[in-house]
Formats: structure tokens, C-alpha cells, sequence
């Protein structure tokens, strides 16, 4: 079925091709009796006015000349010169209206007649080319040079991929593809301007095979002929670096400038994407440094953390075990009330740490799924009911439903950090209060405590990691430092953000806005799975 | 009869001290430390309730649910390590009565294992005279005439509020997974769709004049379900 339609689209492209060619040769024809009707013409003019043979001869060769300025080929100017001498030879010499000539010394002007019409009729038409290539060349040059410099102004490969296509689409007016791979030749960046059809099943695997041998395929090469397209690679210092696809109607080809044209352009973006990439490793190889840093300081941080309540644990039970006989039922409780304290410390801290190092390696999987608002703030107080003791709790709700896309587990732990730290930093018998509103696209969430409230001089740094060390505490146990960290990490990679504020007369006020996305239930379906 | 407990877990330290734990507390205590011999141990000894750590060493513990549900319908209480839970819900849903994540205070396992023991005593004792109220603090629902009242003020559900609602009493204390309150209520109709179960769950609190800061009745697990409050 295909193979069919290819076929009679060939054989119309032939069809056209073959009316292309007649038109030409009438185009010729025409112009050619034109010309020799007016020569004829004005020489029967000269001669009725007596003027010199020679000038008859001339007229033609001028007419031959100037035929020649427009005739297509060598062909029609050698056969104007010889039907020039042909119609001289008919009209002019005597017997008059026949071919044949009493004067011997004819033919030698004949000859020469013809040598001198053919010889300028070429000349002229090789001027002409000449003239239609250079300034063809020129153009080409022209525009090479100004997409060198647009391409030396690239920023980065994808945008290169985009400029060249679309560079390319204006100097070839056809759909273009350019397509970098990276080192295990795996698609990078691809752009494809105009229509892509790139993406059918044989234009992919002539497009592959074009990155793996490193030559041309496609249209008008040996390799993928019936492709729609020709590919030719784009070659770095050490491989293959991408590909580009230049989409040809069925009977075109290339022609061989612009052949060049593409040799001399896919090295030049070889070398800005050899730039960018080069550029890109290093910002790469830069951030991996940093991150290797934070990570030091981190596990620095984390092991003299961890340090204390283990020193604490080991020394009360310690305690407990060299002394079990000595000392009374009363302090042994304590020690071990004061090592399950630690214990349960030291997990909350392994917690947020273990949520932290899933932020930092990207890694976290957010579970995103409909959640009311109330549900999370009630599951999150029922996490700090029992820490609490004798602070009070009071969550205030509107009346209307709020629902909203998260992840309901991490912003349940966002809650529950704050709520800690509402406990932890405030005095017995503070009250702390849960707020949620929405407001427009947003839902509101707020912390807030009446206890002393955060340092002037704290609140710039209170979401750094590890900088709640100084904060004067109320409970047994001093701040991880990461809590607050943790909390502003989750909200943003919901979208969201997270601010803190003094309260007047004191107090503390942390409030975190999360974005609704308004959604169909359709929508909804498909994306929470 | 003191009711026999099947701890199975690989960590030789926390079955050492839930064994100790529950023995105070007058239960009986065998151990398993893989997923084999929780299986024969199970069937061998036919203990009341199964203590399950879903990651033993040989069996993975969702499987092991699945071989016991299919010869017994013995309780199991869950206790896995925080972060997982998919595999919470998927073990919910393979049958398991509850779950809690480790690290767990031995105060809060011992109040889930008396729930799950008094509820297994209430459906042995229902499965003989079908009780049709449902008395709970100030909430009162008579289940033959479908009437729900709060102290003496009767309140209105829609039918759906109502079905969840049943649906929580019958399995009071246990957690019901988000799935399995959709295909009971909703019929499946709309497998994935959690935003109807929250608006219902949600209106049914009103209604029933809920504290959101501490729900008396309905209590969520983020992330997991819901479940009726135990008294």
C-alpha cells in the first residue's frame, strides 16, 4: 500500500519534472524565433537601405549574443549560432530564400561566422553562472557568518539545539531537526523546527544510524533512500555529537553548495556544543563540591549532636548497672525515664535527618493526593498530644472543607516540627494555636504561641540547618537544628512558603501558605495514582 | 484463659522485651523469628493474635498475611519502620487488623492488642445476637432503623455518611485503608478518587460536632485511613 503511493508520488514528481523541462525548452524556442525574427527583420531593413553585408553579419551575432543572455545552456546557444548562419545563409546571400550560396567565398564566412556566434554565445552564458554563483556564495557566506555568531552566543545546548534549527529552517526554508546525544548516546536535546514528522519509525532509524556510522543518510544517499529526510552528523573532537535533519520534498536533493553549506555550519555548532558541555561539567563538578561540603558540615553537626544523649544514655545505664544494689528504686527510674527520653530524642533527630538527606539527594517521591486540611492539623496534634503535657492545644477551622494536594505524611510532619518547636521554646501553660484559611489560591496555615518569642537577631538565620543551638529551652533537650530547615525544604517542594514572625506583645508566629491547584475529578484520578 | 501471643520478629532484643512486656501484663508469649516458622507456629498453636515485623528475613510479610488469611482469621497487628507506608496500607489491606511503627512505646501496643482482643470477644459474641445499637460517649446509632443520635438531639446523614459511619463501628479501632471504605461505601465507582471519602469524612465530624484539634469519635492516619476511636 505504501510502496504504491510512493510510487505514483514519484512517477507525479516525474510528471512535473518532464513539464518543468518543456516549458524550459519552449521558453527557449521562443525567445530564440523572437530574436531571430527581429535580427531578420532589421538586417532586410539595412540592406532595403543599402548598407554594408557586414553589418548583417554583425546584427546576427549581436542577436546571437543576446539570445544567449537567456537561453539556459550551452545547447541553445550553439544551435542559435547555427540558425543565425542558417537564416543569414537563406535571406541574404545570393541565390536569395535557398540555402545554397554562388560565392565561394561564403562558407569560410559562415565558419567564421558560427566559430565567432558560438564562442561569445558561450562565454556569455559562462559569465552569466559565474556571475549567479558568486552571488549565491555570497549570500551563503553572508548568512554562515551571521549564524556563527548567533550560535557563539548560545547559552546552553538547548537553546542551541533551538537556534541552529531554527537557523537552518530559514536558509533551507524545509522542517529541520537538530538532535544532540550525549556520551551513551542518549537523546540530550532535541528541536525541531517546522513540522516533525522526525519522530516516524524510519526517520529515527535513519537518524540513529546516521549517529552511529557518522555519515550522511537519507534522502538522496545510499543509506534510508525513502527517508523524507537528509541526515548529516554532527562530529566533535572525539565522537559523534548529534545529528541534523534537513527535510527534502520527494524529487529534490541538495545541491552541492548547500552540501558545503552544511559541512561547513555542523562543525561550528560541534564546537559550541562541545563549549556548553565542557561548561556544563564544570558547573556540575562545582556543585557537587558544595553539596560534598554541606555534607561534611552536616555529618560534623549531626555526630556531636548525637554525641550528648548517647553520652547521657550510656552513663545512666552505666549507673544503674555498677550500682543496681546501691541505689534506690526511685533514681533508677529517673536515669531510666531520662534514657528513654534520649532514646526517643535521637529517633525524632534520626527522623528529620533521614528526611533531610531524601530533600537533599532529590530523591523524595512526593505522594501527592487530596487531603483535608483538618485532617492533617488533627492527625499532626495527636503526634505532640503527649509531649506536650501542660501547654494547650487549640486548633480554630472555617466551616468550609478545605482540601488541597499534598503529600499529607510530609506537611503532617511540617505541623508536627512546628508544634515541637512551639512546645519545646515556650514555658508551661502556654497556649498555641492552629490556624488554616484559604484564601484564594492559597491555604494558610499558622503556628502561633504567646511564650517569649525568637532573638531580633535569630530571625534572619532560624531556617538554616543547625542554628538553633543558642535558643533557650524549656523542656530537657536543646533544638536538632534541622526541624525548621526540614519544614521550609517541604513546603517549597510543594510550592509553597514559609515565613516566621515576632508576635506583639510576644510570641511567635509561624505561617506557611501551600497553592490550590483547582482540578477535575478526572484530573484528579489521573494524577493520583 | 490468659490469650496466647505469636511475636515474630528477627530482632532477638524487641522480641526479648515484648515478650517480657506482654507477660506482665498476663498474656502468653511465643516467638518466631522468620517467616516460616511465624507460619507454622500460627498454625500449630492457633495463638489469639500475631505481632507480624513486615521485613523477616525469608518471607516477605505482605505474603505471609496473605498465606494466613487464607486458613485463619486470627488478628494481626503490624509493626513495621517509619517511611514505609505503602507497604503499611498494602498489609491493611492484605487483611491485617492495625499497624504501628516502630520505634513504638509498649504502652501504646499493649492499649492496640486489648482493642483487638476485645473487638475479636465482641464479634464472637455479636455473631450469636446481632446488637443493633451502638452506644459510644453521646453518640448513639440504632442500625435497624438507620437513626444516628448525638446526647438526645437526633442528627441527619446523608445515606453515603451513614454507610461510613456503620462501616467504622463495625470495625471499631481497626484502621480501614482509604480503599476499602471507597469499594464498601461507593462500590469501587470511583477507585481512586479520595477527594468524595474527605469532603464525606468531613461533613460526618461536623455533624457530629468534632473537636478537630482532638476527635473524639472519627481519628485519621494521615496517609493510611481512618478509624472509629476505641471508648
Amino acid at each position: 500500500m505504501n510502496t504504491k503511493t510512493d510510487e505514483t508520488n514519484i512517477s507525479s514528481a516525474k510528471q512535473q519534472n518532464e513539464e518543468n523541462k518543456t516549458f524550459l525548452i519552449v521558453h527557449n524556442i521562443v525567445t530564440m524565433i523572437i530574436m531571430f525574427s527581429l535580427c531578420t527583420a532589421i538586417s532586410i531593413f539595412f540592406k532595403q537601405s543599402g548598407s554594408l553585408e557586414s553589418d548583417i553579419v554583425m546584427v546576427y551575432l549581436l542577436g546571437i549574443i543576446l539570445f544567449s543572455y537567456w537561453a539556459s545552456s550551452y545547447f541553445y546557444s550553439f544551435l542559435a549560432s547555427v540558425c543565425g548562419v542558417l537564416l543569414y545563409n537563406f535571406f541574404f546571400t545570393e541565390p536569395y530564400l535557398t540555402l545554397e550560396v554562388y560565392n565561394p567565398g561564403y562558407p569560410i564566412t559562415f565558419l567564421i561566422m558560427f566559430l565567432v556566434g558560438s564562442f561569445t554565445s558561450m562565454l556569455t552564458i559562462r559569465l552569466k553562472s559565474q556571475t549567479a554563483l558568486a552571488e549565491e556564495r555570497e549570500q551563503r557566506f553572508k548568512s554562515l557568518y551571521l549564524l556563527e555568531r548567533k550560535l557563539l552566543g548560545v547559552k546552553s545546548s538547548k537553546s542551541l539545539a533551538k537556534v541552529s534549527a531554527e537557523e537552518l529552517t530559514k536558509q533551507f526554508s524545509a522542517d529541520i531537526l537538530v538532535q544532540f546525544f550525549d556520551d551513551v548516546g542518549k537523546i540530550q536535546n532535541r528541536y525541531v523546527a517546522g513540522k516533525d514528522f522526525f519522530n516516524e519509525d524510519r526517520e529515527r532509524l535513519a537518524c540513529y544510524e546516521t549517529y552511529h556510522s557518522a555519515n550522511c543518510c537519507g534522502h538522496g544517499t545510499a543509506l534510508f533512500p525513502k527517508s523524507k529526510a537528509y541526515y548529516l552528523p554532527i562530529i566533535g573532537q572525539n565522537s559523534v555529537m548529534g545529528v541534523i535533519g534537513i527535510a527534502l520534498s520527494k524529487s529534490s536533493t541538495l545541491t552541492s553548495l548547500q552540501i558545503k553549506f552544511l559541512d561547513t555550519i555542523a562543525p561550528q555548532i560541534a564546537v559550541v556544543l562541545e563549549r556548553e558541555k565542557l561548561y556544563e561539567k564544570q558547573e556540575e563538578t562545582q556543585m557537587q563540591i558544595q553539596r560534598e561540603h554541606l555534607r561534611a558540615d552536616m555529618l560534623r553537626a549531626i555526630s556531636h549532636d548525637l554525641r550528648t544523649p548517647l553520652t547521657s544514655i550510656m552513663g545512666s545505664a552505666s549507673t544503674i548497672i555498677y550500682n543496681f544494689a546501691t541505689v534506690s528504686d526511685d533514681i533508677k527510674k529517673d536515669f531510666l525515664n531520662n534514657i528513654y527520653d534520649d532514646a526517643k530524642w535521637l529517633n525524632e533527630m534520626v527522623e528529620n535527618i533521614l528526611n533531610m538527606t531524601r530533600f537533599d539527594e532529590g530523591k523524595i517521591t512526593m505522594n501527592l493526593e487530596q487531603e483535608a486540611a483538618e485532617e492533617i492539623i488533627a492527625d499532626a496534634i495527636s503526634h505532640v498530644k503527649k509531649p506536650a503535657g501542660k501547654h494547650i492545644i487549640n486548633a480554630k477551622m472555617p466551616p468550609d472543607i478545605i482540601l488541597l494536594k499534598v503529600d499529607g505524611v510530609l506537611i503532617t510532619q511540617v505541623l508536627v516540627n512546628l508544634l515541637s518547636n512551639a512546645i519545646n521554646y515556650t514555658p508551661d501553660g502556654s497556649e498555641i494555636i492552629v490556624t488554616v484559611n484559604k484564601v484564594k489560591s492559597e491555604v494558610i496555615f499558622e503556628v502561633s504561641d504567646n511564650g517569649p518569642g525568637i532573638l531580633e537577631t535569630d530571625l534572619p538565620h532560624i531556617f538554616e540547618r543547625f542554628y538553633a543551638q543558642h535558643a533557650k529551652t524549656y523542656g530537657t533537650r536543646h533544638g536538632t537544628g534541622l526541624g525548621l530547615s526540614l519544614c521550609k525544604s517541604i513546603v517549597e517542594a510543594h510550592g509553597g512558603k514559609i515565613a516566621i514572625y515576632n508576635k506583639k506583645p510576644h510570641g511567635t508566629l509561624v505561617r506557611f501558605c501551600l497553592p490550590v491547584k483547582e482540578e477535575s475529578n478526572n484530573a484528579t484520578i489521573g494524577l493520583s495514582s | 484463659m490468659q490469650p496466647l501471643v505469636l511475636v515474630a520478629d528477627d530482632e532477638k532484643s524487641i522480641r526479648g522485651f515484648l515478650k517480657v512486656s506482654l507477660e506482665t501484663q498476663g498474656y502468653k508469649c511465643i516467638e518466631a523469628d522468620c517467616g516460616r516458622a511465624t507460619l507454622m507456629l500460627a498454625a500449630s498453636c492457633n495463638p489469639d493474635i500475631l505481632i507480624l515485623d513486615l521485613g523477616l528475613p525469608d518471607i516477605d510479610g505482605i505474603d505471609v498475611i496473605g498465606q494466613l488469611r487464607k486458613v485463619s482469621q486470627i488478628p494481626i497487628l503490624i509493626v513495621s519502620a517509619r517511611g514505609h507506608d505503602r507497604e503499611k496500607i498494602e498489609a491493611l489491606d492484605a487483611g491485617a487488623d492495625d499497624y504501628l511503627t516502630k520505634p513504638f512505646s509498649v504502652a501504646e501496643l499493649l492499649a492496640r492488642i486489648r482493642v483487638i482482643i476485645r473487638r475479636q470477644s465482641i464479634v464472637h459474641a455479636s455473631s450469636l445476637q446481632t446488637e443493633s445499637t451502638f452506644k459510644m460517649g453521646d453518640l448513639t446509632v440504632d442500625a435497624d432503623k438507620r437513626r444516628v443520635w448525638l446526647s438526645n438531639d437526633e442528627i441527619h446523614l446523608t445515606p453515603n455518611e451513614y454507610k461510613v459511619l456503620a462501616l467504622l463501628i463495625k470495625y471499631q479501632g481497626k484502621v480501614l485503608t482509604h480503599k476499602f471504605i471507597i469499594e464498601n461505601v461507593w462500590g469501587g465507582m470511583i477507585a481512586d478518587d479520595t477527594q468524595s471519602l474527605r469532603v464525606c469524612m468531613g461533613n460526618l465530624r461536623r455533624k457530629l460536632k468534632e473537636d478537630p484539634a482532638q476527635p473524639r469519635y472519627i481519628i485519621t492516619e494521615i496517609g493510611v485511613g481512618y478509624r472509629l476511636a476505641d471508648e
